[in-house]
């Protein structure tokens, strides 16, 4: 498409003049887009009878009523986040903060934590669709630096046992805030990216408070009782926001 | 002296009655424009919204036909403008109004296509529907109307919501942009694109035309 045909394409339906008329007139795109353009107009004329402008239904007014102000789009991210600081810092105390735990690990689990109250914004906020896909690579790399963080240990005999009580941990602290994040979710039209991001995030608690508690740097004991488990919730949190019925189609 | 004072007064004020005038009418209009329409209902006006309402009550549902047909096309647009009232506090009142609203009937429609999944292409886009707009039996070349209408149905979703978009509900492609979250460059490559496609499908029409 040239220039020419794009000043063509925006100036459907209006005279042409000069340099652009004598472009659409050796142009046999232009003619195929103008054409088309001219067909289409029998269908508009079919549409276009005018009628009186309709009541505002019954329904509409109620609705009005019931609600006559409305919050602005951030007390979402903003409840969320202070419900999962809360629910961390709970785990963390209740859990008491291990001594030996690495600071390394410990800053990536903060880093994990701030990227998540970023994402709960990111994925409520009616736009920023680019910083929203952009999160993923960030949070990709922050539970790397987590695995690479945790410290090495060997294979023992209370591997399931361990795991188990990580693996409750882990669903426990993260239920809450994915709860509300898919009901925040609801009030706004389903949206793929966002109903992924927003749980990947909310699922995040229970591993931020295992950053400060569980030693086992085991990768098997990290994969399969602090990442699957964050997979499975984050899955499962998608799948009920896609079946739920959207309160608003509002982006 | 003392006349041609006054007779200069009265034009003065004439002048200036005449600017004050074409000034209201300025702000009339201002206030009136949609986006300051629902910054009003957003701070609690009713009447606003009837007016957004009044305004936009028809071309939502003419829209929605276009994509999803006659009959759920009413309760499609009803869910619209419920949206609207529902999610007034995500508008961003620098953004302009006629863009969101088409967000959100076409993110209904495809809510609508999500549930009814069997009604989804093989691609999963939105179908079009064969169907007048008004619902009403089609008065004038029944078959050009039927041909325009299946051609449009064989769209790809992209360039068949930035034709209907721009031909039926008369939106800039700035504002087709602003509505699928789309650049305007974008917007315009999809609608020639499209455009283009009709023309192939329409081949028959056009020779016989």
């Amino acid at each position: 498409m040239t220039p020419q045909c794009q000043s063509v394409l925006e100036q459907l339906g209006r005279p042409l003049s000069g340099d652009l008329l004598a472009h659409a007139q050796g142009c046999f795109e232009c003619q195929q887009i103008q054409r088309s353009y001219e067909l289409l107009r029998s269908q508009r004329q079919v549409a276009g009878a005018e009628v009186a402008p309709p009541p505002v239904p019954e329904r509409l007014i109620s609705e009005i009523r019931a609600q006559p102000k409305t919050r602005r789009w951030w007390w979402g991210p903003v409840a969320l986040g202070a419900v999962y600081s809360l629910l961390v810092l709970i785990g963390v105390v209740v859990l008491n903060a291990n001594e030996s735990i690495p600071w390394s690990l410990r800053i990536a689990g903060l880093g994990l934590a701030l990227a998540s109250l970023i994402g709960f914004a990111l994925a409520l906020a009616p736009r920023s669709r680019r910083a929203r896909i952009a999160l993923f690579p960030v949070l990709g790399a922050l539970l790397l630096g987590m695995l690479m963080a945790a410290p090495a240990a060997e294979y023992n005999d209370h591997f399931l046992a361990d795991g188990i009580s990580c693996l409750l941990v882990e669903v426990l602290t993260s239920l809450i805030p994915l709860a509300l994040g898919v009901w925040l979710l609801t009030r706004t039209a389903f949206n793929p990216i966002r109903s992924l991001l927003l749980p990947f995030c909310a699922a995040t608690a229970g591993l931020v408070v295992l950053c400060f508690h569980c030693l086992h740097g085991l990768p098997a004991h990290l994969l399969v009782f602090h990442l699957l488990p964050w997979l499975a919730l984050s899955a499962v949190a998608w799948l009920a926001r896609a079946r739920a019925p959207s309160y608003s189609y509002a982006p | 002296m003392g006349g041609g004072f006054s007779r200069s007064d009265a034009s003065l004020k004439l002048e200036r009655g005449s600017l004050r005038n074409a000034d209201d009418a300025g702000v009339e209009a201002s206030q009136d424009s949609d986006e300051s329409l629902m910054a009003r209902f957003c701070d609690g006006e009713l009447p606003a919204f009837e007016k957004l309402f009044q305004r936009y009550g028809r071309p939502i549902r003419a829209y929605l036909t276009r994509l999803v047909g006659p009959s759920p096309a009413e309760d499609l647009a009803q869910a619209t403008f419920l949206s609207v009232v529902r999610a007034r506090g995500r508008f961003d009142r620098k953004a302009r109004f006629r863009p969101w609203l088409y967000t959100i009937a076409t993110n209904a429609a495809r809510d609508y296509f999500r549930r009814h999944r069997e009604e989804l292409t093989a691609d999963g886009e939105l179908p079009s529907e064969a169907s007048d707009p008004d619902g009403s039996p089609v008065s004038r070349d029944d078959g050009l109307e039927r041909a325009v209408q299946n051609a449009l149905a064989q769209l790809p979703e992209g360039q068949r919501l930035a034709i209907v978009m721009h031909r039926f509900q008369n939106l800039s492609f700035a504002e087709i942009g602003q509505a699928l979250d789309l650049s305007e460059s974008a917007v315009k490559v999809r609608a020639h694109r499209g455009y283009k496609r009709l023309r192939e499908l329409l081949e028959g029409v056009w020779k016989s035309g």
